[in-house]
């Protein structure tokens, strides 16, 4: 009696996902991403160990504001990667067919708009995925010094993973409307840059102004507090920044308690890394519908 | 371009030509049978499939060549092949051997490790057909499938488009006059400004429009010497100057300056030839000698 014919299940590919993937890792710029970004998120975070522990005194229990520091460097790091790295590897992804002269004969075979925009983006997002999964064993040693409790991880987990959802549909989408990759490119870097670092700078300014404009006032304080909220968690940096100082200070995961800044009343909202994770997760879906559809109007034209 | 009352019918089998010049709507034509472009009103059926209604279904039976494809830089021939022959859903086990075939077919197999954007035109243009064939279509439409080759590379087009026709593939090749389907198409339809001017069998359309072809000559060296020398030749109705430079031109001293004469031209390819080689065996330096 032979060995039992096992065989693990196959999932049919699809061949644009194939063809990308291979593509990708055959370029040197994958590899030269993936070996700049994990030498220096590796030795950065080594010299914060040993600047913070191997170069003071040891305590007990005295290591976990290094591994916070760890923590939340590693953490910048991929939210920096998802804003500013990921959208580079879609931005790309329909221009490029069109400046080849490949879009043509591509939407000429059966495969639907909605499946070759899903091979891009699963393309796309699996390198970034895969730049974010290296990362993790970095992680360790931050969760070995201390001083950062597996919830943190949530937060951090959801801003990134969402980020990285949102910065890959937002230049996929652009690929579709404009004619060249460069054009593409440098939109979605604008738009990208206009939300990581100026949403957040725009509200502190705006609030502050306002505030010293408006003079002090419960309610308006407290309205005032609401909107600056709800627009720096639209930034994923000032909203993780804000769900980790929130945490810091009250414990509490979910929720986010303003405190009377200001004169205004104490308010409680979702905490920003929810907010953008609903928000993101909801303007992602909308674009990649948007893409679709985009695409299937220029295969007709 | 937009067509008007376009109605025509080619038979299984055969090998039909779309003759016109730029702008005719040719490709406008095409791109409609390929489920491209939607007609604004009407239909056409492609293997008794509307375009309109069951555009997939279309798709899976046509195998489209458009005038100027790319490619994929990071893609061998075989690799080309075989990524296309996944869009249409042959069997991941199967297309490595498909592309070995249809690289075999197109004489191409021995470049089947060769990135696909190293090839030069006329190679491309057979990785294009090839590709065309990869879900093996009942019906091949090719815009301009000979206009970017050398004569060489045209013959050897023909002599393949002859063998896919005899494997009972359908084939609607446009050609922007009718030299370029002579001798390979049976039936052709003359467009002019999006409408049908005339359809039917080679033959008659052939006695009905003048088979006259326009030569675009570029050279350097003496434009009287040239001009001479083609009037001189044989099956030349006429020669005109083309954007001939002016004697105040910018062109620093010493540079020489490249001509072009257009040559109203109804004799043979061999004719054609023969004037080809009497320019330069009299110093005449051609630049290039194409039908425009």
């Amino acid at each position: 009696m032979g060995a039992p014919n096992f065989k693990l299940p196959t999932f049919p590919l699809s061949p644009i996902l194939v063809k990308e993937m291979a593509g990708r890792m055959r370029n040197a710029r994958a590899h030269t991403v993936m070996t700049v970004y994990l030498a220096v998120a590796s030795s950065l975070s080594v010299l914060i160990y040993m600047v913070g522990v191997l170069g003071s005194p040891r305590t007990v229990g005295g290591t976990g504001a290094v591994g916070q520091v760890v923590f939340y460097f590693l953490v910048g790091m991929q939210l920096l990667l998802v804003s500013f790295v990921a959208p580079a590897f879609a931005a790309g992804a329909i221009s490029l067919e069109r400046e080849n002269k490949t879009l043509e004969v591509l939407c000429m075979t059966p495969l639907t708009p909605a499946q070759i925009v899903q091979a891009k983006l699963i393309s796309a997002l699996g390198f970034t995925l895969l730049l974010l999964f290296a990362t993790l064993p970095l992680f360790s040693l931050a969760f070995l010094l201390g001083g950062v409790e597996p919830r943190q991880l949530v937060i951090a987990l959801c801003g990134v993973l969402a980020s990285a959802l949102m910065y890959t549909v937002l230049p996929l989408y652009l690929s579709t409307r404009f004619k060249t990759t460069a054009s593409a490119t440098l939109s979605a870097y604008a738009i990208v840059s206009s939300i990581v670092v100026g949403v957040p700078l725009a509200a502190l300014i705006g609030v502050a102004t306002l505030g010293q404009v408006l003079g002090p006032g419960a309610v308006l304080a407290s309205l005032l507090n609401t909107v600056f909220i709800a627009v720096i968690s639209l930034s994923p940096i000032s909203a993780f920044v804000a769900s980790e100082a929130s945490f810091s200070a009250t414990g509490e995961l979910w929720m986010f308690t303003y405190g009377a800044v200001g004169g205004g009343l104490p308010l409680t909202l979702p905490s920003p890394f929810l907010i953008l994770t609903g928000v993101y997760l909801a303007a992602s879906a909308l674009l990649y519908a948007l893409t679709v559809r985009r695409l299937a109007r220029i295969e007709q034209q | 371009m937009a067509l008007e009352g376009v109605s025509l019918s080619v038979s299984q089998g055969a090998i039909f030509g779309l003759v016109g010049p730029r702008g005719a709507g040719k490709t406008t034509l095409l791109k409609i049978l390929a489920t491209l472009v939607a007609p604004s009103a009407g239909d056409a059926f492609v293997a008794g499939r509307s375009v309109v209604n069951e555009p997939l279904r279309v798709r899976r039976q046509v195998g489209y060549l458009p005038s100027d494809f790319g490619v994929y830089p990071d893609q061998t021939c075989a690799e080309y092949i075989a990524f296309f022959a996944g869009c249409y859903g042959v069997p991941p086990k199967e297309r490595a051997t498909l592309a070995a075939d249809l690289l075999q077919l197109v004489d191409l197999y021995h470049r089947k490790d060769t990135p696909a954007d190293r090839l030069t035109p006329a190679m491309r243009q057979r990785l294009g057909m090839a590709r065309v064939l990869a879900h093996d279509p009942r019906v091949l439409l090719l815009d301009e499938p000979l206009a970017s080759l050398d004569p060489r590379a045209q013959v050897e087009a023909r002599a393949l488009l002859k063998e896919l026709s005899s494997m009972g593939k359908t084939i609607l090749l446009t050609a922007p006059n009718l030299a370029g389907v002579q001798d390979l198409c049976t039936h052709a339809a003359l467009l002019q400004a999006g409408r049908i001017a005339q359809t039917g069998p080679l033959e008659d359309i052939r006695a009905a429009v003048p088979p006259y072809r326009t030569i675009a000559v570029k050279f350097l060296g003496d434009a009287r010497l040239a001009m001479n020398l083609i009037q001189a030749a044989h099956g030349v109705v006429d020669v005109q100057p083309f954007n001939q430079p002016s004697a105040s031109s910018d062109a620093p001293a010493g540079v020489a300056l490249l001509k072009e004469l257009r040559v109203t031209f109804d004799g043979t390819y061999a004719a054609a030839s023969a004037l080809l080689r009497s320019l330069m065996h009299s110093g005449v330096q051609v630049v290039s000698f194409a039908e425009d």
